[in-house]
């Protein structure tokens, strides 16, 4: 069985080249998007679809320069990809995204982008991913991606047996509605029930001779600095 | 200061986090022993075991001399711990809803309130929930036996030194349309992989009974997914499903460590495959995907090349911890022949390795009535024979083992996976001299495991790597080839779908030397590059290795006599998902109780905030309360809801609920009164443990 509709495959075959086009929108970390294009068209916007007011239809600019390759594999590999964003005319990285480098944080920000049919609305691959670097001079943008299955970048299991709570202040978890921050500990918990340290470490070594060195950890903050010969 | 100290890190100890069954003691927080009267005291411990929420606990032993039995058997024990626990208060692991829990400290598991043994622990120490943490709160005194001792009291009482067969995780299970549809503990490695995408990447810290927002469910391909369960539930000839996960992550280390040993544990990869959408996928035989012609190609592009093997690894070697129970001994007859107190005789090959109270098992005979655990008890007849405690009634069985629980979860690294025909095919030394065969062995970690699919999976790493160990033996062929983006073959299938893992036809036409069937290799990287003004086209780079249908075998080596286990022994929910029923938790309850002048109390709780399974968010019941009480008594308050509809109701006594609708999640279970409520979250509709 085709594995895809018949009327996408007679469009391509029909034109006897892709009658697609790159696309990628990027959100920063504090909900600005841009959305860039090696073509200037008009698409749905990928990242709008959970939007309250639904899915927006938003005008692509043609600056992107180097489209992203995609890349699949079935390790848990982190995936790295990058995107260039230039002048196709004019002068607009200097005058704009100059300026947006300068007043917003590109690292982190969430990227979507795909080859896309505009004739037929359809896309025929895409990806998801975060920006993980970012470079500008006058001429380009240059965007390092990761992938979305960036596995190796959680911690997990996050929990620790330490006096101090492993939990993120204000989270489900955490169930705290206070406006103050804890600082992780007992005595500033706002909610104690949820509380994950354990404050008092009492095992059987405190009754009987223990059996263990405790190892002094490395140094995480090296204040004595070896001086060089 | 004892000789020879061990040395471990002064840092904060990572919580391990449990799928499937475990096994170990936990980390010892607090251990007292309470001068309570009797000759020794009375040791209270409490051990944190496992990141919530767990199931239960199927066997535990207390003290380094104790031995691990099965629930029920023949023989009399003073102790029991199932059902309500008399000396182990088993905590799951949820999280303690805010509020109530300020009520005394009367828990007793598996409910996650302050447990009712804190009063043994000096004042200075905080009691403590431990929201999200498993734990479990053990007593050993003169008054309560270890079991596997037979029979009255012991006066001296070793230190506590605990270990246990522990069901970890509970998991949520899923439609093809990414809806929760069930809640329990599982062997399946589908729903341990999905837990902990979940729990660590997409909703961090929040309820694990939670469903998914579409924008979750958008992350996941449902369909793959569920048909990856599917297919590790496939039950095998040995009555085992075909892939089962249980594995304990212990280090403080990263999810791609932890997906990687579920999915090398069930023969699997995982793969993004749109946007980010996660799908699970077996490496098992497939159809061909794609039928690639010269027209598809980038002139030039395809190249074929024999994998460079010389120095890869040609003995597989699995390392895991055995879910079953090692066949020590072989039995001839068994007879049970005394009635009133009841001795079996077990006639078995060579001599006994059984000391007295010992615990043993006994099983594969033919007489599954037999199939229990025993008390080995003195033998006044040396010979050829074992002697234990037995049943109040006449039977007999031929054939059969004799195991220990206690060596259930014994290492194993069985080096029978092994390509001998690489390994004659070493690079030659010097003129005449001959070869020398080269062994290079390999290990895996596969957490705890049968030997069978161990045995299975380490086929399939030496079939897929190497090829078929066979007389004419030739290495895979590896290749890899450049397609245009637009490509569609003669059955309407386009290029742009292929994925990772997919089969892919090469005809005569693109190579007559290496026509034939390739996977594009999920251990590659597949480039798909859009069309620029430099390539107009676009392309698809595909990494390509030989199709081996063969590799993806269900048929495994049967052990010989250093592995055998004994079958009827099997752990009693491995292979299974159970399903947890009324599932909701009780996040926030701070209970108002009220004289209502009639004798009776009621109970208002107006910050009531509740989850319940596979609903997006929680729900709050500003309006709950439940009034004629009777002050002291037991009760359990629920409320019904089936997403429209909304009422209170209470219940007396102990739970479980009776006859419960699907719809009724029980809030509260105590006694209340004004000044005086003893109450605790519930969150299920049995007490499970």
């Amino acid at each position: 069985m085709p594995n895809i509709p018949a009327s996408i495959a007679a469009s391509m075959r029909s034109q006897g080249k892709p009658g697609a086009v790159n696309l990628m929108e990027l959100q920063t970390i504090s909900g600005k998007r841009y959305y860039w294009g090696d073509a200037e068209v008009s698409a749905a916007s990928f990242l709008s679809q959970y939007d309250m007011g639904g899915i927006a239809v938003v005008n692509f600019e043609p600056l992107l320069l180097s489209p992203p390759p995609i890349k699949l594999t079935g390790t848990l590999t982190t995936q790295t990809t990058s995107a260039t964003i230039g002048n196709l005319r004019g002068n607009t990285v200097q005058r704009k995204l100059s300026m947006d480098f300068a007043a917003q944080e590109f690292w982190g920000a969430l990227v979507y982008a795909r080859i896309y049919d505009p004739a037929s609305e359809f896309t025929l691959v895409d990806m998801l991913g975060n920006v993980n670097d970012a470079e500008i001079d006058d001429e380009v943008l240059d965007l390092p991606i990761t992938g979305f299955s960036n596995w190796s970048a959680i911690k997990a299991p996050f929990i620790k047996i330490d006096p101090s709570c492993s939990l993120t202040f204000g989270s489900a978890q955490c169930g705290s509605i206070s406006g103050t921050p804890c600082q992780n500990s007992y005595g500033t918990c706002s909610a104690i029930d949820r509380f994950t340290g354990c404050v008092t470490l009492w095992s059987s070594s405190v009754v009987n001779p223990p059996q263990i060195q405790i190892a002094q950890p490395a140094s995480v903050n090296v204040q004595n600095v070896r001086r060089a010969g | 200061m004892g000789l020879n100290p061990s040395y471990y890190s002064q840092q904060p100890k990572p919580l391990p986090v449990g799928f499937g069954y475990v096994y170990g003691g936990g980390y010892e927080a607090l251990v007292i022993t309470a001068q309570d009267g009797t000759s020794t005291g009375t040791q209270y411990g409490l051990y944190l075991l496992l990141e919530g929420e767990n199931d239960g606990l199927d066997q535990m032993a207390r003290v380094a001399t104790d031995h691990l039995r099965s629930p029920g058997g023949p023989t009399t024990i003073t102790s029991t711990y199932f059902g309500i626990p008399d000396y182990a208060h088993f905590h799951a692991g949820t999280w303690t809803p805010i509020g109530i829990n300020s009520a005394a400290a009367t828990s007793i598991g598996p409910d996650q309130a302050v447990d009712s043994w804190y009063s043994k622990f000096p004042t200075i120490i905080p009691e403590l929930s431990f929201s999200g943490i498993c734990y479990v709160l053990v007593s050993l005194g003169p008054g309560n036996v270890p079991r596997g001792i037979i029979g009255g009291q012991i006066t001296s009482v070793a230190p506590l030194a605990i270990c246990g067969v522990i069901r970890a995780s509970r998991c949520r299970y899923f439609d093809e349309s990414g809806n929760v549809t069930g809640y329990g503990f599982t062997t399946n490695p589908t729903w341990h992989i999905i837990e902990a995408i979940l729990r660590y990447k997409i909703k961090t810290q929040q309820p694990q009974i939670a469903g998914l927002t579409q924008a979750e469910k958008d992350r996941f391909n449902w369909p793959a997914i569920v048909a990856h369960a599917e297919r590790n539930d496939f039950v095998l000839t040995n009555g085992f499903p075909r892939f089962m996960s249980n594995c304990l992550f212990a280090s403080d280390g990263s999810l791609a460590s932890i997906l990687e040993t579920l999915l090398r544990c069930c023969r699997s990869y995982l793969l993004e495959d749109s946007a980010g959408r996660i799908g699970l996928y077996g490496f098992d035989a497939v159809d061909s995907s794609f039928k690639l012609t010269d027209t598809h190609i980038v002139p030039g592009t395809f190249k074929a090349a024999k994998k460079n093997i010389a120095g890869a690894p040609n003995i597989f070697v699995p390392m895991y911890r055995d879910l079953n129970v090692p066949a020590l001994v072989k039995v001839d007859t068994a007879s049970n022949t005394t009635t009133g107190g009841g001795t079996i005789i077990f006639s078995i090959e060579g001599t006994t390795p059984f000391a007295k109270d010992q615990a043993v098992i006994y099983g594969d005979s033919d007489n599954p009535a037999l199939h229990f655990d025993y008390i080995v008890i003195p033998e006044t007849t040396p010979g050829a024979r074992v002697k234990a405690k037995g049943f109040n009634s006449t039977l007999t069985a031929t054939g059969g083992y004799l195991g220990t629980q206690d060596s259930r979860f014994q290492e194993r690294a069985p080096n029978t996976v092994q390509h001998r025909r690489h390994q004659k095919a070493a690079s030659q030394v010097a003129p005449g001299i001959a070869v020398q065969p080269r062994q290079n062995p390999v290990t895996y970690d596969l957490g705890n495991m049968t030997y069978d699919q161990a045995n299975r999976l380490m086929k399939y790493e030496l079939n897929s790597t190497l090829g078929n160990d066979v007389d004419g033996w030739q290495p895979p062929i590896t290749g890899s080839v450049t397609i245009r983006l637009t490509a569609i073959d003669v059955d309407g299938n386009a290029a742009f779908k292929l994925r990772p893992g997919m089969s892919v036809s090469v005809d005569d036409l693109v190579s007559p030397e290496f026509a034939g069937e390739y996977l594009i290799d999920p251990k590659g990287v597949m480039t798909i590059n859009g069309p620029t003004a430099s390539d107009p086209l676009g392309s698809i780079e595909l990494p390509l290795y030989q199709y081996n249908p063969d590799a993806f075998t269900d048929e495994s080596d049967p052990p010989d006599d250093a592995y055998r286990t004994i079958a009827t022994a099997k752990l009693p929910n491995l292979g299974v998902s159970l399903q947890m029923t009324n599932v909701a938790w009780t996040l926030v309850a701070s209970p108002t109780v009220t004289d209502a002048g009639d004798g009776t109390v009621t109970v208002a709780i107006a910050n009531l905030v509740m989850q319940i399974l596979g609903r997006v968010g929680t729900t709050a019941y500003p309006t709950a309360s439940w009034a004629g009480l009777t002050p002291g008594s037991q009760y359990i308050l629920y409320v019904d809801d089936d997403g429209t509809t909304v009422s209170f109701g209470k219940q007396s006594g102990l739970l479980p609920l009776t006859s419960p609708p699907a719809t009724r999640y029980a809030v509260l279970a105590g006694t209340f009164a004004v000044g005086t409520t003893d109450a605790y979250a519930p969150n299920y509709a049995e007490l499970t443990v």
